[in-house]
């Protein structure tokens, strides 16, 4: 299949200070990829290079020209009601419709004409990821979209994401530093470090996956120490 | 688990000792809830009680003697003569001419504010250009600015609609100006990734994060245009409320004065409830602080 997203020799510093580094990755059409790395290893602002928003870089990247991103935080406008957010920046007027049956795909139709602050924090990002899939992105990234909701709610997202990207079959560049839901979740699972891909991990597990399978333990415990956390330290045994 | 638990290794716990620890500071939390409604007085009365209290106030020391006529009318006598200057058409026009000046004042003013923060909020040139100038403009009093205006524009009505749109411009461009921004980041990131142009963004997301910051702008820029008109007023006015004030001056007649003052007053007022309403309705997006009961 073809490539969705070619990086080639891709360098960004901050005031001198290296973060990319001569990084080379592929992303194929309708391939799920996680990105996985400490805090500062430059995996969000890969991500944001990818979205187009930093464009102050060395090397090339290709990318398909229709791409949309879900972040962290939901990011919608306050004083925008929930469908108007979702078909923000569309041409042409706001499609109720359009707004309504993205909606009813991440399963908050109901809610399409209250405030985002009415919002729970599962909902807002719901409302984020529709307003993200309503553009039919054939490139959709993800900036740690679980990060800030709990543990129940995250599964639940998350289930939804492999869902969505079952249907609309882009391709999915997630940044994480949830070890397991990037083996969840991904057809690849890329580690990086220093400023370049480490570590490229095909996960051929069949899906849904069994977080307690031995094969999916094995991959745990290698991604793990890769990272750096050895599964002995993380249940705490004195060294 | 196998291996040795470093826990157990570890020292054990002194003995307990004869005498029992103090037991740590407890507190109760008892229900706040009632299940009879305690009877409220309503927001609004409440709200009224300490102006009305206050004209009660002035009422009776002006009735006992106490507050002499000299110093302060009567509220007595000075509902009298709002109803015989409006009987005779004087205070109408008073009001209808301080309006006009306020009006106009405030529309130049407004829209000066609002081309200069766009300007300097919007482009980094404007920014560097506009805002110091707009700094040391600020540092002069506009009060005192009065002679220089009597110069230029002469003792018509140039000179007082002027200082009222001088009055209203720097609330108004402070506080656009910072609105704009003040707009976060992130929603500036997330709606030039959703695809909005330069237009786009401007529209839908600096303008309406601005927006909050523009009426309390608004609120300082209206009251300050009946501040800036008092002032202008004072000077050779031949109509309006300050002339009528500075006419009842000349005979000591602390009626007229209060009453003008009054209608003042009242104009400020009607015009930050006219803000306050209209913040209520534009605002509904954002999820405040309302007081608590």
């Amino acid at each position: 299949m073809a490539n969705s997203v070619e990086i080639r020799g891709l360098s960004r510093a901050f005031d001198g200070n290296t973060v990319l580094h001569e990084l080379d990755l592929d992303i194929r059409e309708g391939e799920f990829v996680a990105l996985l790395g400490h805090s500062g290893c430059g995996k969000s602002t890969l991500l944001r290079i990818l979205a187009g928003l930093d464009d102050e870089i060395g090397g090339e990247v290709t990318v398909p020209a229709r791409r949309s991103a879900a972040f962290q935080s939901p990011r919608l406008l306050p004083w925008l009601k929930v469908w108007r957010n979702v078909v923000l920046g569309l041409p042409g007027r706001p499609d109720r419709a359009l707004a309504d049956k993205a909606l009813a795909e991440v399963g908050i139709a109901e809610r399409a004409t209250v405030w985002p602050k009415t919002l729970s924090g599962g909902q807002a990002q719901r409302v984020s990821l529709a307003r993200a899939l309503v553009r039919e992105p054939e490139l959709l990234l993800l900036d740690e979209p679980f990060g800030a909701l709990d543990a129940l709610t995250r599964g639940k997202v998350q289930q939804l994401v492999g869902e969505l990207w079952q249907r609309h079959g882009c391709a999915i560049l997630l940044v994480t530093h949830d070890v397991e839901e990037a083996l969840l979740l991904a057809d690849r699972v890329l580690v990086m470090d220093e400023g370049r891909i480490a570590h490229d991990l095909t996960v051929d597990l069949p899906r849904p996956r069994d977080l307690t399978s031995p094969e999916f333990v094995t991959l745990r415990a290698r991604l793990l120490g890769w990272l750096g956390v050895t599964a002995h330290t993380l249940e705490g045994t004195p060294s | 688990m196998t291996t040795t638990k470093p826990l157990d290794a570890a020292p054990q716990a002194p003995p307990p000792t004869d005498t029992p620890p103090a037991p740590a500071p407890r507190i109760t939390i008892r229900g706040a809830a009632r299940t009879t409604r305690r009877f409220q007085l309503p927001r609004s009365v409440r709200r009224a009680a300490g102006p009305v209290g206050l004209v009660l106030l002035w009422f009776l020391t002006s009735a006992t003697g106490v507050l002499p006529e000299s110093v302060l009318a009567s509220p007595v006598d000075v509902l009298k003569q709002a109803v015989d200057l409006t009987k005779n058409g004087e205070l109408p026009g008073a009001i209808a001419a301080s309006g006009r000046r306020a009006a106009i004042g405030f529309l130049i003013g407004a829209t000066v504010a609002l081309v200069l923060s766009l300007l300097a909020g919007l482009f980094r040139l404007g920014e560097d250009v506009i805002d110091s100038s707009m700094g040391m403009f600020r540092a002069i009093p506009w009060v005192g600015l009065i002679p220089l205006f009597i110069v230029w524009f002469g003792i018509e009505e140039t000179p007082k609609i002027a200082l009222v749109a001088l009055g209203v411009t720097y609330p108004l461009y402070f506080n656009i100006y910072g609105g704009i921004r003040s707009t976060d980041a992130q929603l500036v990131e997330a709606a030039r990734m959703m695809g909005l142009g330069r237009f786009g963004l401007i529209k839908y997301v600096i303008l309406p994060s601005a927006l909050p910051g523009a009426l309390v702008g608004l609120r300082y820029a209206l009251s300050t245009a009946w501040l800036a008109l008092v002032f202008a007023e004072q000077i050779n006015a031949d109509a309006g409320l300050g002339y009528l004030m500075s006419n009842a001056q000349q005979y000591f007649r602390t009626d007229i004065i209060v009453l003008c003052l009054a209608v003042y007053a009242l104009l400020g007022l009607a015009c930050d409830f006219a803000v306050r309403v209209l913040s209520r309705r534009l605002l509904t997006w954002r999820a405040n602080f309302e007081g608590e009961a």
